[in-house]
């Protein structure tokens, strides 16, 4: 560097800091960016958590008691599954890890560790939280109050048990057919058995047994791809 | 006594201009140093040199007084340097480049290992073929063996594990030894 420009930059600078063009930024100003900071990683957080255990809920509570196993199952399993969510979480885990990457904490260490450890505490918070009973609550009282944008979120992931479960007791049985009975329908329900319908917990039905079936409801019947005993039912009969 | 680089931000935080005087006459070689090594452009690198100073003067309030100042204003100048090469190479979306160094753990020896001998023929390498350096590597053989700051100082400026500074410093000066076989193949 020249001698003239070497002694031109810190003229020009103090020329611009003592008239008033450039200022220095006030201390309150970095507290508050501080404080979004945080703020922008505990919403995060909150957003990440609540979809992970509207996830978990979903798997517990719908597509978990699926009478589905096996490859076929398999492939269900994987449609049903709640991608959006799956994606915003994603999301909300990628935007903590950005954030968190401010503190030195996290900068000090390999990124991968920094990921690691927001995804498990992501899953064990959401894993706890829907433990709690916590979507189950928030889903009844959405319901009942009309809240709006929880009530249809709720009810979306409900799919799976207004259009494709069907729960009754047997009142007739073939090999190739049940009859069921249902509560929301005064006629019996026809269940057609295929060779490729499953059954996860083996075929050993009688009369009167409350049984779930997942499928296709065409009017009067079904075609069954699943069908179990529904143990909750068969528990209280017996209790 | 001679005054620290702490105490004096902490007069000019309080309000004393001329302290910062101080500090340009301290950091305004070294930065300018570092600038024309990282960007190679005289104009351009004297102007981003002024620009690191007043940014180092608007942000002085966040300076956290119990941490090293130097550090803290190489970062500064990093972040410039980085900007402006983005801008000149108009490349670098972030999805295009991953940085599996800072990524996944290094394992990488110590910053002393080398030795002095090896030092000195990094800087005679340095003056052929800095430019030919990807700027990952250049920027942290330029902060080790030009500024001569510490592996934990290099973390701080740059952001990224300690270990991946190692790796990065030694991954850098076997390019270096590279092309400067390339170029001098008298060279053992």
């Amino acid at each position: 560097m020249n001698k003239n420009t070497s002694k031109s930059v810190p003229a020009n600078i103090l020329k611009k800091i003592k008239s008033g063009q450039v200022k220095m930024l006030p201390r309150w100003h970095f507290v508050l960016k501080s404080f979004l900071l945080l703020f922008g990683i505990l919403i995060s957080a909150l957003f990440a958590l609540y979809c992970l255990s509207f996830i978990v809920f979903i798997l517990d509570t719908e597509i978990g008691s699926l009478p589905i196993r096996g490859g076929r199952g398999a492939g269900i399993f994987f449609h049903l599954l709640p991608w959006l969510l799956l994606l915003l979480s994603g999301i909300f885990i990628f935007i903590i890890q950005k954030l968190v990457k401010k503190y030195g904490f996290s900068y000090k260490n390999p990124i991968i560790y920094t990921i690691i450890g927001v995804i498990i505490l992501a899953f064990s918070g959401s894993v706890f939280i829907s433990y709690t009973g916590f979507h189950k609550k928030l889903s009844q009282i959405s319901q009942e109050q009309n809240i709006p944008v929880f009530n249809s979120l709720y009810e979306h992931y409900k799919f799976i048990q207004k259009e494709k479960l069907q729960s009754g007791s047997i009142k007739y049985m073939s090999t190739t057919h049940f009859k069921i009975s249902t509560t929301d329908s005064q006629a019996l329900l026809d269940v057609i058995i295929t060779p490729e319908t499953i059954f996860p917990f083996g075929r050993d039905f009688k009369k009167d047994d409350s049984i779930l079936v997942f499928g296709d409801r065409e009017d009067n019947s079904i075609e069954a791809i699943g069908i179990r005993k529904d143990f909750s039912k068969t528990f209280f009969k017996e209790k | 006594m001679l005054e620290t680089d702490e105490e004096i931000v902490l007069k000019v935080k309080n309000g004393n201009i001329d302290s910062f005087a101080v500090l340009l006459g301290r950091y305004e070689d070294k930065i300018a140093r570092y600038a024309q090594k990282f960007i190679f452009d005289r104009e351009d690198s004297q102007d981003l040199v002024q620009d690191t100073f007043l940014k180092t003067y608007i942000n002085i309030q966040s300076f956290d007084d119990s941490k090293k100042f130097s550090p803290w204003i190489y970062r500064i100048a990093h972040n410039i340097f980085i900007n402006e090469l983005k801008k000149k190479t108009l490349k670098k979306s972030f999805f295009l480049e991953v940085d599996f160094d800072a990524i996944l753990p290094q394992f990488s020896s110590g910053e002393t290992s080398d030795g002095l001998i090896k030092a000195k023929e990094v800087n005679q390498m340095l003056e052929l073929c800095l430019s030919k350096l990807k700027e990952k590597y250049r920027e942290p053989i330029v902060l080790f063996f030009i500024e001569e700051l510490s592996y934990a100082e290099i973390s701080e400026i740059l952001q990224v594990p300690v270990s991946t500074v190692g790796v990065r410093i030694n991954r850098g000066k076997k390019q270096l030894q590279l092309f400067h076989k390339q170029l001098t193949p008298s060279y053992e």
